[in-house]
């Protein structure tokens, strides 16, 4: 008798877990769950302006293909991580993939946050989907799970040399190996890789820098560095530089009476658009080797020309002014993931997610920024180390005319002609 | 020769600037032998303050002192009730710590409410420099210098002169026998923070026409505020001013002969060497280095 009772609770157990279980598998399928991805970028501390203003990017990104029906009928959803710092960002990565089970992690705007938080995607498994940090060690780690979507830092250096090379050298009536370029870099991750590229391809293209000097970017006092750059009368003044030593520095610049015929800004510091407010209208002029962001529409294709014209709308609307580089390679990063990546992988788990991202082949123009989309997988015959880096990442330069952003080069994505070759005396300025 | 008068003079005046806000900090430091660490943060506060009536009511950052000033010192005593009173006789560490947890809420607190946006005021006369020579300087560098000059001396003669003034000297040298001399502490420790909190008011007006405003601003200034206040001597005002103009000139000429990316790393070694030959400071009292040791 005990043991009939016993079989018969037993078996009792058995159906409810049974009908409990199907249950739980009927669930997902009833009301699709959200397919959550971790948002690692620096909402607070020293990066938390531009930090901000990308996740109002992403954000629009997330809202117009959760309008669109989502992703196989998931809707996308955010999971925040606060990266003030490598080491916060770092501990936030490793709390949001192992509390929320994410498959992949995106962000994270800074170069020295990109580095810790990609390695920690590494260490779990998981893919990290990076916008704009650009130090090139990124991908050069040998890692599996990390893709880097925006330019490298060293090409942002390159560029302002080709640049140099290619539109200046002639405005000036002289030639490359001519031209006094003197190089600024902030003394970090950023600086220092942007610095390498300048370097290469000055050296290349025979240029010469009669002037190389680091400094730190909380420095208080930009005198010393100011009355240098008086001292070696450079033609070419290229500055990698945050947004308050920017400032600083043209405003000492102005203090100092110190004129240069050309300031190319790397960047960071000289794309953000409140330097406009902080300088006035000594900022025109200025060029700015960058992630393009408002692009020739031309040298897009029609569907993304389409977002970009969405997203700036949006854009705009939030946050009442036109959306700078790194918000423009924010969404440009997010979109194709929604629109390409995510839709041709098997699962959302990370090695379908790995294998659909190295599958893609988009020709450039196929993100709103002119950038295509193609990754490097221990392939490339000069970097056979690298892997994941986006080698059809677009990147130019745009110049300050009338307090805003308009490209200029390359040809292909410029908006606008070059003006204000040399710079006006400060007087005018 | 015109490179090094350029570099000194700078030097000088930035350092004069740096001498007025380690000033709130010393008095602060020497009295109620607490290290606020929020100190920068009460510079961040003052120079949104003064950006906002420059920008809102139109005036200059320099009439601005006007309301900055005694509302940094109404701030001071806010603070002072809820937090420091409750901190002070408690272990070092929990000052601290309560301040540390202070300048966190309020860095987030700006964050918050002002966003990470620089805020800058327009500047005097057209940011034309005045040039003396082959030296030229922003008019508010120069203003800024004679502003904490004036200051200075002002408060060294209050110091030597009025009742709470040797009434602080006293507290700074022996806090208990000060007690039993029948000045009353407690109430002197509310001035004194009050007091130094309006002077970080008096440095954000200053500083406001010559540094953007952003919620982490004062992180870049208070490690060279805490280093102006040991290199003087902890609670030395003549120190803290005498500090603030070397650390501008150690930084102006080693940044310039040496390299900038190295400025930080010479005051610092100054710092030290003043450490280890004078652990009081410059100008500091006997003991003054003893904070934290007797408690």
């Amino acid at each position: 008798m005990g043991n009939r009772l016993n079989v018969f609770i037993g078996a009792l157990l058995c159906s409810f877990l049974l009908i409990g279980g199907v249950a739980l598998q009927l669930r997902p399928a009833a009301a699709a769950e959200d397919l959550k991805l971790g948002v690692l970028l620096p909402f607070t501390g020293p990066w938390a302006k531009n930090g901000n203003e990308s996740y109002v990017a992403m954000e629009i990104a997330r809202d117009m293909i959760n309008e669109a029906g989502g992703i196989a009928g998931r809707k996308v959803s955010f999971v925040r991580g606060d990266a003030p710092d490598p080491s916060a960002g770092k501990s936030e990565a490793e709390r949001i993939i192992s509390q929320e089970h994410v498959s992949l992690i995106t962000g994270t705007y800074a170069s020295p946050l990109g580095i810790a938080i990609s390695a920690e995607a590494e260490r779990r498994g998981v893919i990290h989907w990076e916008t704009i940090a650009s130090a090139d060690i990124i991908t050069k780690r040998g890692y599996k799970h990390v893709f880097q979507v925006g330019p490298a830092a060293s090409r942002y250096g390159i560029a302002a040399i080709d640049f140099t090379n290619e539109e200046l050298a002639k405005r000036l009536n002289k030639k490359l190996a001519d031209l006094r370029i003197a190089l600024l870099w902030e003394n970090r991750a950023f600086g220092t890789a942007v610095g390498g590229g300048v370097r290469a391809r000055a050296e290349q293209l025979g240029g010469q820098l009669i002037y190389d000097e680091g400094y730190d970017q909380f420095m208080t006092d930009m005198t010393p560095l100011v009355q240098k750059l008086k001292d070696v009368k450079p033609d070419v003044l290229l500055v990698i530089s945050f947004i308050n030593d920017t400032v600083l520095l043209h405003r000492k610049a102005k203090e100092l009476n110190f004129e240069v015929p050309v300031v190319i800004g790397v960047s960071a510091g000289h794309s953000v658009p409140d330097l406009k407010d902080s300088l006035g209208t000594a900022v025109n002029g200025i060029f700015v080797s960058d992630l393009p962001a408002l692009v020739n529409p031309k040298a897009l294709r029609p569907e993304v020309e389409a977002a970009a014209v969405e997203f700036n709308k949006r854009y705009e609307s939030i946050q009442h002014r036109v959306p700078a580089g790194h918000a423009v390679a924010s969404f440009a990063a997010l979109w194709p993931l929604f629109k390409e990546v995510l839709p041709k992988a098997k699962s959302f788990e990370p090695e379908d997610i790995r294998a659909a991202a190295l599958s893609m082949d988009l020709p450039e123009g196929s993100l709103i920024n002119g950038s295509g989309l193609k990754f490097s997988n221990f392939d490339l015959p000069h970097d056979p180390k690298d892997a994941g880096q986006n080698i059809r990442s677009a990147i130019g330069v745009w110049q300050w005319q009338q307090l805003g952003a308009r490209q200029v080069w390359p040809a292909k994505l410029a908006t606008n002609p070059i003006v204000m070759v040399p710079l006006p005396p400060w007087s005018q300025r | 020769m015109d490179t090094i008068a350029q570099l000194l003079v700078s030097g000088l005046m930035l350092g004069g600037i740096y001498a007025i806000m380690a000033i709130g900090l010393t008095l602060i430091f020497g009295v109620l032998k607490v290290v606020n660490f929020a100190h920068g943060e009460f510079l961040m506060l003052a120079m949104y303050l003064a950006w906002a009536l420059t920008s809102l009511a139109g005036v200059n950052a320099y009439t601005a002192l006007i309301i900055v000033v005694p509302a940094l010192f109404a701030f001071g005593i806010l603070i002072h009730l809820l937090v420091i009173r409750r901190a002070v006789d408690k272990p070092h560490l929990i000052v601290a710590f309560a301040t540390m947890g202070l300048s966190i809420v309020m860095q987030n607190l700006a964050l918050v409410l002002m966003t990470a946006d620089l805020r800058d005021v327009p500047p005097l006369f057209g940011g034309t420099p005045v040039r003396i020579g082959s030296i030229y300087l922003r008019a508010e560098l120069v203003l800024g210098f004679f502003i904490s000059v004036a200051v200075t001396l002002a408060l060294m003669i209050f110091m030597k002169r009025s009742y709470i003034g040797k009434a602080i000297r006293a507290t700074v040298q022996d806090r208990d026998a000060a007690m039993l001399m029948g000045i009353n502490v407690p109430r002197l420790f509310l001035l004194t923070f009050a007091g130094g909190s309006a002077l970080v008011g008096l440095a954000g007006c200053i500083m406001v026409p010559l540094y953007s405003t952003f919620p982490t601003v004062g992180l870049n200034f208070v490690l060279i505020a805490y280093v102006i206040v040991v290199l003087g001597g902890m609670g030395s005002m003549e120190g803290a001013f005498l500090g603030g103009i070397c650390i501008g000139i150690v930084q102006s000429l080693s940044g310039y002969y040496i390299a900038p990316a190295y400025g930080q790393m010479f005051y610092f070694l100054l710092f030290l060497l003043v450490m280890l030959l004078r652990p009081n400071g410059l100008f500091g009292q006997r003991g003054a280095a003893m904070v934290g040791i007797n408690e």
